[in-house]
């Protein structure tokens, strides 16, 4: 397994300019999968009562069940080619990326829980936590979809990965090695 | 017949409306509001959120019915409307038309 901290990652900018523009501390690759620890800004509050109030029932019905605290809490974990799972037991989903036709795909997102909610309050907190993530995923559309039309347009030649834009570097190397793989076993 | 159970009858005006089966629906209804209409929905709801989720926690969450099911899908609408009135603000119109390329697939029991 090969590790790259934002600080190892960073000698000619300061940490704090990752830490300001919310990029990921550490980048982590396992053979042909790969991973992130995504930064947590701890200046982030609630906003209003309904939100607060989703979020403590929903710690509170993890905590019970022992499954609150993990190590795996802010790990983004991107398995090769395109499964994705945020570690984080509060708001855990998968996003996987089905290739439809060669300038399209289709992303479904799933959000899991361990069992039935025990209770209205523990169901409720669910869906106010669901709720805030479709409203999050929703707003990667317009980025993604401008991606792939800038792509699309042959209007730039190469792209140069920086050092927060490991996985897609890592992505592509690991495509490029199994088509070149493929080919040579054709030829 | 009341739509409530005792105690949350000042939510009646809005069951027709937000008392809906189904995330998906509650979503579409979400979006479909005004933000007038949304934020009338909120400032009923949020003050009687915690006694109605206090009179659901003391039922089988499996089996809601009648009154109680549709106190339940009233606070799911909460839960989904609380995003628009608390976080978004201004940019609910726009997330509006994000999400609608984000469609549900429905597998919640109320």
């Amino acid at each position: 397994m090969a590790v790259l901290t934002a600080e190892e990652g960073t000698s000619l900018i300061d940490p704090e300019f990752y830490y300001r523009h919310g990029y990921p501390t550490r980048y982590r690759f396992f053979g042909d999968h790969r991973g992130q620890t995504i930064w947590f800004n701890p200046e982030t509050q609630p906003r209003g009562p309904v939100q607060i109030g989703g979020f403590m029932a929903g710690a509170t019905a993890l905590a019970a069940k022992g499954l609150l605290d993990t190590p795996h809490g802010r790990e983004y974990y991107g398995l090769f080619p395109t499964l994705f799972m945020l570690g984080n037991p509060l708001q855990n989903f998968s996003h996987v990326v089905y290739p439809v036709d060669a300038g399209t795909a289709r992303g479904v997102i799933r959000m899991y829980w361990a069992g039935e909610a025990e209770n209205a309050t523990e169901l409720f907190a669910r869906h106010a936590g669901l709720t805030m993530m479709r409203d999050l995923h929703a707003e990667d559309i317009d980025v993604i979809e401008d991606g792939y039309a800038g792509l699309s347009s042959g209007a730039i030649e190469h792209i140069h990965f920086q050092t927060q834009e490991a996985l897609c570097r890592h992505l592509y190397n690991t495509v490029t090695e199994k088509v070149r793989a493929l080919q040579a076993e054709a030829s | 017949m009341a739509a409530l159970p005792a105690g949350f009858r000042a939510l009646e005006p809005f069951v027709e409306r937000w008392a809906l089966a189904g995330e998906a629906a509650r979503a579409a209804a979400r979006s479909a509001a005004s933000d007038a209409e949304r934020l009338e929905f909120y400032q009923a709801a949020q003050p009687l959120m915690q006694a109605a989720l206090a009179h659901l926690d003391g039922k089988p969450i499996g089996s809601l019915t009648g009154c109680d099911a549709a106190l339940m899908r009233l606070m799911l609408s909460l839960a989904n409307v609380y995003h628009s009135v608390e976080v978004l603000g201004d940019a609910e119109a726009e997330n509006a038309r994000m999400r609608a390329r984000l469609q549900f697939t429905d597998h919640a029991p109320y």
